[in-house]
């Protein structure tokens, strides 16, 4: 087999842990979800949707978090490089996200044919990240997906890299770089310029090249911190 | 387990420098193909240190280190035949320990199931239990079975038996023995038990505090020092002709341990009317690493003598 | 094999002569293999090739090839011929040493020697 197939292969070891746990919290979000949406007349508004999905891409951003500070480790000890961990770190995120996309296309699928599950709840794909092609909700739901893997991935590295410090120093940084760029537009009364700016977007763009952008950026920023890991 | 012109791995003139001490320093050596060679040392010596240099875990500040003839760092080519089993290995906290073997068994080219299977049974280990549940000793054996059974042309052993007791150790020991005898390979052991694996190398190399004080096969070195001992002056007129390791004294009687050239020399030390002993590898390389650096060149050769002026500045 | 005894090799040398001269290994049979006498006392197979080649270069051994190391014909009487010229610097010179620090004459020794001869 293939090294970096090998260094893939190691995540899948325990299907269960890496693929259950991130569609059981979903699936616990999203039986609530039904509960109270047929509770409440919410849905009777045209156009209601919930969160409640975030719930998969932010668990799945743990889970690339934890497998990178768990395996990582343990690949360098049997003679893995870290690159080619990288690689088949970055393979299972591509194939998982696409995979996911799919799942989540058929269950828009299914929703929009039951009424929003008797409920009139756009669940798996709010707002705008609902598109009218099956395969675009492929993309449209898989490549955020990428985006908060990456993410995750590059969350790990950093922990492995610099420690608990490190992941400290990089939520902080984080806050203050989003921060300040609020109250940079907020101050140069930016607001309504963003939002035109991102109205005049496609759907695509929004849905699948941004994030797309984000997932690439992740995955450059990440190589390198993880070429000087010391397990 | 021939004297090997190919050695496995070579390190040359190499540092390894961190922000606030330097771990090696401008260390030269070579292992020589299908030999077990015992890396010696204190605490904070740089056994480690060496070892994650030659499995690609770090980078050298300066110096070369080639494995396989090519440097190990991020090289998949080279990686595949090292196994490098560590002191505390981590485990996915998911893993059983049927995982950790099957992924070993994965990517380790030579891996043979047969001995993992034969290990895991003399070692009573749970296969279906999770890796992080394991006791101490029990995760040692874990590591000690992936090292054995990937049959790595180079395997290395940092301290591999933590939390093992006496009986487990030896297990190891004889499983390495029988196993290295029908599979030749390279093998690097680092350990604290001298005593327990002396028996088992063919090479020694000592470091202390990052520098090499030893570098030499293990029956020479075993030949090239004795413990006298007798009456004061006559120790210390035996001595000052040869290099003086250690000495200690009570009353008129004195005790020293020192490096010598041959059965000559021994003959003389009887003549002298001394107590001749061999000194084993432990108090050899213990006598060595209580030298004061300072007063310590760096040792070439075991069977060479130091010039005796050195002698006034030993304790 | 005694660590605290010198070099490994030689003991092993040392034992399987031992064993030609009580007879216990008889000339024209098989010796060990270095791997058997690895296993046996725990030792470097290396090290113990090493004694077994110490034991061929002196004549005590043979090789015969693809099948192991023999015990030579004559090797007995080669070993006692040596052991015998040994003999006196091995066992005389720290006999007489320890005589001569008690004060024990090389005359008074030869009777203790008659003595305990004739006690057995």
């Amino acid at each position: 087999m293939n090294r970096v197939l090998q260094a893939a292969r190691l995540h899948l070891f325990n299907p269960l842990v890496m693929l259950g746990v991130p569609w059981l919290v979903v699936g616990i979000s999203f039986a609530i979800n039904v509960v109270i949406w047929h509770l409440t007349p919410a849905g009777e508004d045209d156009g209601g949707f919930t969160g409640g999905v975030l719930a998969l891409y932010f668990t799945v951003l743990v889970m690339f978090v934890q497998s990178v500070t768990q395996l990582l480790p343990f690949a360098m000890g049997i003679s893995i490089s870290r690159r080619t961990f990288y690689l088949g770190t970055a393979l299972v995120v591509v194939v998982q996200s696409l995979l996911y996309g799919v799942a989540i296309a058929v269950l828009v699928a299914i929703e929009n044919g039951t009424g929003g599950w008797g409920a009139g709840m756009s669940y798996w794909a709010p707002g705008p990240f609902e598109v009218d092609n099956f395969f675009l909700q492929i993309l449209a739901s898989g490549v955020p997906m990428m985006a908060f893997a990456f993410a995750g991935v590059g969350s790990g590295i950093v922990h492995k890299r610099w420690g608990q410090a490190g992941t400290w120093w990089l939520i902080i940084v984080s806050m203050l770089v989003f921060g300040g760029l609020a109250i940079l537009v907020t101050w140069l009364g930016a607001w309504a310029d963003i939002a035109s700016w991102f109205a005049d977007q496609s759907i695509v763009t929004l849905t699948v090249g941004i994030p797309a952008v984000v997932a690439l950026l992740s995955a450059l920023v990440a190589y390198p911190g993880i070429r000087r890991v010391v397990p | 387990m021939t004297t090997g012109t190919n050695p496995t791995a070579t390190v040359r003139d190499v540092t390894m420098r961190f922000r606030e001490h330097t771990a090696l320093d401008s260390v030269t050596t070579s292992f020589e193909k299908d030999a077990i060679t015992g890396l010696l040392g204190r605490n904070g010596a740089g056994k480690t240190t060496l070892m994650q240099l030659l499995t690609g875990h770090r980078v050298p500040s300066a110096g070369r280190v080639e494995v396989f003839g090519a440097s190990p760092y991020e090289n998949d080519r080279i990686l595949r035949d090292i196994c490098f089993v560590k002191e505390g290995q981590r485990y996915p906290e998911q893993f059983r320990v049927q995982d950790a073997l099957a992924a070993a068994a994965m990517v380790f080219p030579h891996w043979d199931d047969d001995l993992a299977a034969d290990l895991l049974t003399d070692f009573d280990l749970p296969a279906k239990r999770p890796v992080r549940k394991l006791s101490r000793g029990m995760n040692s054996m874990v590591g000690i079975i992936i090292g054995l059974a990937s049959r790595a042309p180079l395997t290395l052993f940092d301290e591999p038996y933590l939390g093992l007791d006496a009986v487990a150790r030896q297990q190891f020991y004889d499983r390495l023995l029988a196993d290295y005898a029908e599979h030749p390979r390279t093998i690097v052991l680092s350990t604290h038990l001298i005593e327990e694996i002396a028996s088992l190398l063919e090479r020694v190399l000592l470091i202390d505090r990052g520098r090499v004080l030893l570098d030499t096969d293990a029956e020479s070195l075993r030949d090239s020092a004795l413990t006298v001992s007798g009456p004061v002056d006559k120790v210390q007129a035996f001595a000052r002709q040869h290099e003086l390791l250690h000495t200690e004294s009570l009353g008129g009687h004195s005790r020293a341990v020192v490096r010598v050239g041959g059965a000559a020399d021994r003959r003389a030390a009887a003549t002298h009317g001394l107590t001749v002993e061999p000194t084993n590898l432990q108090q050899l390389v213990v006598a060595m690493s209580l030298q004061s650096p300072a007063t310590r060149g760096p040792v070439r050769s075991p069977l060479r003598a130091a010039p005796s002026e050195d002698l006034e500045e030993v304790s | 094999m005694n660590e605290d005894a010198g070099p490994i090799f030689r003991q092993v040398a040392a034992e399987i002569e031992n064993a030609i001269v009580d007879g216990s290994l008889a000339e024209e049979t098989q010796a060990p293999s270095s791997n058997e006498l690895a296993a046996f006392h725990r030792i470097n197979p290396a090290t113990a090739a090493k004694g077994l080649n110490e034991l061929v270069t002196d004549g005590v051994l043979y090789k015969r090839r693809g099948v192991g190391m023999f015990v030579a014909t004559g090797a007995r009487e080669q070993l006692l011929k040596r052991r015998r010229s040994e003999f006196a610097d091995q066992y005389i010179h720290p006999l007489m040493t320890e005589a001569q620090k008690l004060g024990i004459s090389a005359r008074d020794l030869a009777a203790m020697i008659d003595d305990w001869e004739g006690q057995r």
